[in-house]
């Protein structure tokens, strides 16, 4: 297979390429623009490729795909706006970076995890084919639940200086994500009459007012000047700086290597994808690091960890090129390109048509080497972002803000919205709450919900048991709890010990 | 509360007694489901409950401290100036936020009802040269951009109907 990838490589011609740096154009700037993603894009484009050879529909479309989560980074770590919900997590560490004038090494680790996860997804995407079925089957209700639960538990073990109120987040957030229609019975709970809340939190409008919108209220509130928590401007990164970052990703190779893993994992399972592999990769990643105590205050790690994860395209495509089942939203638009094409995804694509494979291959691979090339020279320039004064930058990202909440559907209740949440979002980092833990619940917790109900309904409780991964999930669940335990009672031994 | 409850403790526990809101709406209202449909909302709304009632009795039980400590100085310390500085920073702060947010609801009024193109030179009016004293030329530097910007991006290239 790789001998024939090579080969579609070098029939690719000038044209093609020029499609892919539009495209990647075109990606880097909806994942910038916080609300605006990649999906949005795509279904935008569609239309466009009606005439154009499927292949180079393909090329177009994968490009957008391909380099918006690597634009999202620029957003999240600069103005702390995730671009897109794949890059929330990589805000929690990315953006007090910044602020500590350490952009420029952000923005290198950034694209070069990114680059790295994409040809690690792509890697296990041609590995994984030939025994797809077997690996998407593997995955069923009781995997999902553990999955998101364990996601949970790291998320709480990570908040041990303010537990308490990583738990009161983490509770607003599971109640929060019961709005709207019931998936499992069908009902609707807590609309309050109002038709809005049929669909429940939407995702985009409150990841926006969460972290942009907020962040914009607290930059004009607070408005210190200049780059709070430095005397003086942060002077323009250096290339030095950049590849100090670089660096960072080879230095940290195994957690760079385990959360591309866990990202491919996510995206193969179906039709979860998104937000989900980024925060959860970052929460295990918490978690198996040692000394983490300077995670979510600008620990270069949790870049690499949120980044590495939310570009592993490859996994996405494994479910949706195998059974036409899209790994995550940019795949279900992809997925309605091809059928527009009269292409039929499915176990018969590989035999019927490789080449769109390979094209999807080239385009993901060709995409994030081109986008993280842009970041990488870029960065000493991207990297003076922070030095725009406090209220200048507020107004600007209170403005993209609000404006991407209400493009996603174009409804002016998610610009309302986005406004509420973001107020709501100031005052929760005010009196010492977690967003973060508030999001992973908004993530993961529908997720949860629905697939306890349906592993209780069919398998009953030993579902959760007598499956491997499930089973495995949960005892390392057990140990890390028992391994917290045990830390914090050394540390509180420590302290109050004489010496 | 009691007298001199003051800045960040009074706004705590404001927010604290909102979340007990939050949480006894929605267990409330969790009683009309069947219980497959209450069983996670139910039970994260009480445990919420419970940890927000908690929260709420310990942000109080400091808070009374810090007002009786405020008490004892403003007796026995001369020195207030701190503590008056510390409360005109809260209340700067809390007049900054109100003006902020009263600012945004202008700006969704005018991009609902008129344009975006005007909500956004008004919005950087407002928290540029009331809030921030920005030089006029900086004000319509950053407006003139973000419109540009903007009619580029969503307007002509994503042909978004703002």
């Amino acid at each position: 297979m790789v001998a024939e990838i090579l080969r579609a490589f070098a029939t690719t011609q000038p044209m093609d390429y020029m499609i892919m740096v539009i495209g990647v154009i075109i990606g880097s700037v909806v994942g910038f623009l916080p609300g605006l993603g990649a999906s949005q894009a795509m279904a935008l484009l569609i239309p466009l490729t009606y005439t154009m050879d499927p292949m180079r529909a393909i090329l177009l479309l994968m490009s957008v795909a391909g380099s918006a989560p690597a634009g999202g980074s620029i957003a999240a770590i600069l103005i702390n706006t995730p671009g897109e919900p794949l890059n929330v997590a990589t805000c929690w560490d990315g953006y007090p970076l910044a602020r500590q004038g350490k952009a420029g090494m952000a923005l290198g680790t950034a694209a070069t995890a990114s680059f790295g996860g994409a040809l690690v997804g792509i890697i296990v995407l041609i590995a994984i084919l030939p025994l797809g079925k077997m690996v998407v089957l593997s995955f069923s209700y009781p995997e999902l639940f553990t999955i998101a639960f364990g996601g949970l538990v790291c998320l709480i073990l990570i908040e041990q200086e303010r537990l308490w109120k990583g738990f009161i987040s983490l509770m607003l957030g599971m109640v929060l994500v019961s709005i709207g229609y019931d998936p499992v019975t069908g009902g609707l709970r807590y609309t309050f009459g109002t038709m809005y809340l049929w669909e429940g939190i939407k995702i985009v409008p409150a990841l926006v007012g969460l972290f942009a919108v907020s962040e914009g209220i607290k930059l004009v509130v607070e408005d210190t000047g200049i780059t709070a928590g430095v005397e003086k401007p942060v002077s323009k990164a250096r290339y030095s700086d950049v590849l100090q970052g670089i660096k960072a990703v080879f230095k940290h190779f195994w957690l760079f290597l385990q959360s591309s893993v866990i990202g491919v994992i996510i995206g193969i399972a179906p039709a979860i994808g998104g937000s989900v592999g980024n925060v959860l990769s970052y929460s295990v990643a918490t978690q198996t690091v040692k000394d983490n105590p300077h995670f979510g205050k600008g620990d270069i790690r949790g870049v690499i960890a949120s980044e590495s994860a939310n570009n592993s395209k490859g996994g996405d495509l494994v479910p949706t090129v195998l059974f036409g089942i899209p790994g995550s939203i940019t795949c279900a638009v992809l997925l309605g390109a091809l059928m527009m094409h009269g292409i039929q995804p499915g176990p018969r694509l590989i035999i019927d048509n490789p080449g769109i494979i390979y094209g999807l291959i080239i385009a993901v691979f060709l995409s994030s080497i081109l986008i993280s090339s842009f970041i990488l020279l870029a960065a000493p320039y991207l990297s003076s972002i922070p030095n725009i004064p406090d209220n200048i930058l507020g107004t600007v990202v209170i403005i993209l803000g609000v404006l991407g909440g209400y493009a996603t559907e174009l409804d002016f209740t998610d610009a309302i919205v986005t406004m509420i949440v973001g107020v709501l979002g100031y005052f929760f980092v005010e009196f010492g709450f977690s967003k973060v833990a508030l999001v992973m619940a908004i993530v993961l917790g529908r997720l949860m919900q629905v697939n306890f109900f349906l592993t209780m309904d069919t398998m009953g409780p030993l579902g959760f048991f007598i499956r491997p991964i499930p089973l495995i999930i949960i005892i390392l669940c057990v140990f890390l709890i028992i391994r917290s335990v045990f830390r914090r009672r050394k540390r509180s031994g420590e302290e109050t010990s004489p010496s | 509360m009691s007298k001199g409850l003051f800045g960040q403790n009074r706004d705590k526990l404001i927010f604290d007694v909102f979340l007990v809101i939050v949480a006894l709406v929605f267990l409330f209202n969790s009683f009309e489901l069947n219980f497959r449909s209450w069983f996670f909302p139910g039970v994260f709304s009480i445990t919420l409950l419970m940890m927000a009632v908690i929260q709420t009795l310990m942000d109080l039980y400091p808070a009374q401290k810090m007002s009786q400590f405020q008490d004892l100085t403003s007796t026995q310390v001369k020195d207030r100036s701190s503590t008056k500085s510390l409360k005109a920073k809260m209340q700067g702060k809390n007049v900054r936020l109100v003006l902020v947010t009263l600012s945004m609801l202008a700006f969704y009024l005018i991009f609902r009802f008129v344009t975006i193109y005007i909500a956004i030179p008004v919005l950087c009016v407002l928290l540029l040269r009331f809030l921030g004293k920005k030089s006029w030329f900086t004000i319509g530097l950053v407006a003139t951009s973000m419109d540009v910007f903007i009619y580029v991006f969503f307007q002509l290239l994503l042909e978004t109907s703002l």
